[in-house]
């Protein structure tokens, strides 16, 4: 018979009903290895996290999918680290921010350029109601968003898309806030260039 | 254009949504793969164990050598009330915590198996109680046993004094001397199944038929073991955690609730598996084969022991036609063996969508005598229950086991093709196209057909 090994584990019990518990709650529920709470993170964060990682990582549907698994599976097992120092929400994004770099770098690795060619989708023709000035606006900053080095990237959309403070995004991404800050100014920068026609 | 500006203009960015169907999709992977790391240690904790051993006994030889003193060496000793019993490999944990006001917290998380716990007289101020993922057991001096699959209370058995079960959601029930819960009024006898509306994997996993494995094999003189498994293999008690004084017992031998919080040793004890009992013998009854098993059956006869139909549960001919909305099963005969009762639990779970609750019957079922016919049905079932709760990769876990059992079942053809389908979700090209290739021949024209749909897919 197999054997298992000995473990020391603390024990909590989820009281209550989970959905309606806090997200602070919910981690230190992960913490002790409670699946009903990591069910309710994903259900309240699920599309948060998919939106942030559909904009900061060039990725497939089935990658994306993968992403959002790994982010809450990363959440699950990193959830006894969690000080709450800033809010759940923007520490789970700094997990899938860490996630999407790691995706980001394999894929450079493996030089996947032409797969995930593949998975775009073909370029529709424009709608009428994309014809308008805006939704060419917005189509050039989703381009210039794209261009953006890795790093920029997630401190635009981390601040600016997802409204995460500066200094909470920093602590979850685990660099200093000045840091963040120069990076949110140089993808602003470098953003303005780019829809404005001026090289970057 | 200003940064607000910029931000606005960014929360327009198109993205993908996110369809409640994948996200469901997402969510039952993830939860099983919390659910397997959460039974599982972490590969990370691995050199945990001995640093914190290298540093308690670097702390405990400071302290030797600094003070002097053994009573700086020794953590306080935590009262157990409880003795836990799992004779067939149930997974638990037993911890005693002390509380602020110094009094004993005692829990016994119990995740799956079955347990039989005996609890002395508890202090007024002290706790003891069994907790699972959906319920938890209080008792203050009684003896009472446990039964728990997929995390789920299935459940309880009060042999002495008066225990407390809290089932979330439901009214607290206080069980004594020979009470059960769930109560008998409570179960519900399988009548009415409906397969024509079920999901793709189940759609792909019919009824069983009369004429395959629902009954014990009388011919082959094989029949359903119900003995005793006394104390099988061993149990883990590892006691290193001052700051709670809690322990881990994970196995299936007795596991005294006696590992101290300054314990360092662990303790282990085996014995050895002596399950055999005897064989029940019952008339068996001839029923009609399944018309679209013709074949397979027949290969099943020519591979492996005839099988005849003689159990209380054999369903009606209906039930095995496909295409037929009503399928109508017998009532358990009052001699129904525990394989039965199981698999009959199994098949009510099922009926009512309670798939976890189903795979843990499925999974008792085939535990209880793992030779016997009616366990490759109940692991058939095991691994459709599982995905149709969700669980993808214990399904998946499920079906490799069905086909490294069952190579030559005639079922093998279907349960590849679910595997196949399930790998090809997961981005695991080669096995699910080894698997699908497997299919491509079976004697049921929806396998064959599902099998080059998905070569087809993997193709494009």
């Amino acid at each position: 018979m197999k054997q298992r090994r000995g473990q020391i584990v603390p024990l909590r019990r989820v009281v209550g009903d989970a959905h309606e518990m806090s997200d602070e709650a919910l981690l230190a529920a992960c913490a002790v290895a409670e699946p009903a709470a990591l069910g309710a993170l994903f259900d309240r964060h699920a599309v948060c996290v998919h939106r942030f990682l559909a904009r900061v990582a060039p990725a497939g549907r089935g990658d994306l999918d993968d992403l959002v698994q790994m982010t809450f599976v990363e959440v699950w097992k990193s959830s006894s680290r969690f000080r709450g120092t800033g809010s759940a929400r923007s520490w789970i994004l700094g997990i899938a921010a860490n996630v999407a770099r790691h995706h980001a770098r394999g894929e450079a690795r493996r030089s996947s350029a032409m797969r995930d060619l593949a998975e775009v989708p073909p370029p529709r023709a424009p709608r009428p109601d994309e014809q308008a000035a805006r939704g060419q606006l917005v189509e050039r900053l989703a381009e210039a968003v794209r261009r953006l080095p890795h790093d920029l990237r997630v401190a635009f959309v981390l601040c600016d898309v997802e409204g995460i403070p500066g200094a909470a995004a920093a602590r979850a991404l685990g660099v200093r806030e000045g840091t963040m800050w120069r990076r949110l100014h140089d993808a602003r920068k470098r953003l303005r260039s780019r829809l404005e026609g001026r090289p970057s | 254009m200003t940064a607000e500006e910029l931000a606005a203009l960014a929360r327009e960015l198109p993205y993908p949504p996110l369809e409640p169907a994948r996200a469901e999709a997402i969510r039952s992977s993830l939860l099983a793969e919390a659910e397997a790391e959460a039974t599982t240690p972490s590969p990370r904790r691995r050199w945990v164990a001995p640093a914190a051993i290298a540093l308690a006994a670097a702390a405990a030889a400071a302290l030797w050598v600094g003070l002097r003193s053994p009573a700086n060496t020794r953590a306080p000793e935590l009262a157990h009330h409880g003795t836990v019993q799992a004779p067939d490999g149930a997974q638990f944990v037993h911890t005693a915590k002390p509380t602020p006001d110094g009094a004993t917290d005692e829990v016994v998380r119990l995740r799956s198996g079955h347990v039989t716990v005996a609890v002395a007289d508890v202090a007024r101020r002290d706790r003891f109680r069994v907790v699972t993922g959906d319920a938890e057991i209080e008792s203050r001096g009684s003896a009472f046993d446990v039964k728990v699959e997929g995390d789920e209370l299935i459940g309880v058995t009060v042999h002495s004094g008066v225990a407390e079960v809290r089932v979330h959601g439901q009214q607290t029930i206080l069980l004594g001397a020979g009470e059960t819960w769930p109560r008998e009024e409570q179960k519900v006898v399988v009548q009415d199944l409906d397969l024509e509306a079920a999901e793709p994997a189940l759609a792909l996993a019919p009824a069983p038929a009369p004429g395959s494995a629902l009954a014990p094999a009388l011919a082959t003189g094989s029949a359903p073991a119900t003995g005793s498994a006394p104390a099988t293999g061993s149990a883990l008690a590892t006691g290193s955690a001052p700051a709670t004084g809690s322990a881990l017992a994970t196995g299936s031998a007795p596991a005294t609730g006696s590992a101290p919080a300054t314990g360092s040793a662990p303790a282990t004890g085996s014995a050895p598996a002596t399950g055999s009992a005897p064989a029940r013998a019952r008339a068996p009854t001839p029923a009609p084969a399944h018309p679209e098993r013709s074949p397979g059956a027949s290969r099943a006869e020519s591979k492996g022991p005839a099988r005849s139909s003689s159990s209380p549960l054999i369903l009606s001919e209906a039930q095995a036609e496909p295409g037929r909305s009503r399928r109508t099963a017998a009532a358990l005969a009052p001699s129904a063996s525990p394989m039965e009762q199981a698999f009959h639990d199994g098949w009510t779970s099922l009926r009512d969508k309670q798939f976890r609750t189903a795979a843990g019957a499925f999974a008792r079922a085939g535990r209880i005598d793992p030779d016997a016919p009616l366990a490759e049905d109940a692991r058939y079932w095991l691994a459709v229950a599982r995905a149709r709760a969700g669980q993808t990769r214990r399904a998946a876990a499920a079906m490799r086991d069905f086909l490294s059992r069952y190579p030559f079942s005639d079922r093998a053809g279907e349960v590849s093709v679910m595997l196949a389908w399930i790998e090809l979700r997961a981005g695991d090209r080669d096995p699910a196209e080894s698997h699908f290739r497997a299919a491509i021949d079976d004697d049921r024209a929806d396998v064959r057909a599902s099998a080059r749909a998905g070569l087809d897919a993997l193709a494009r």
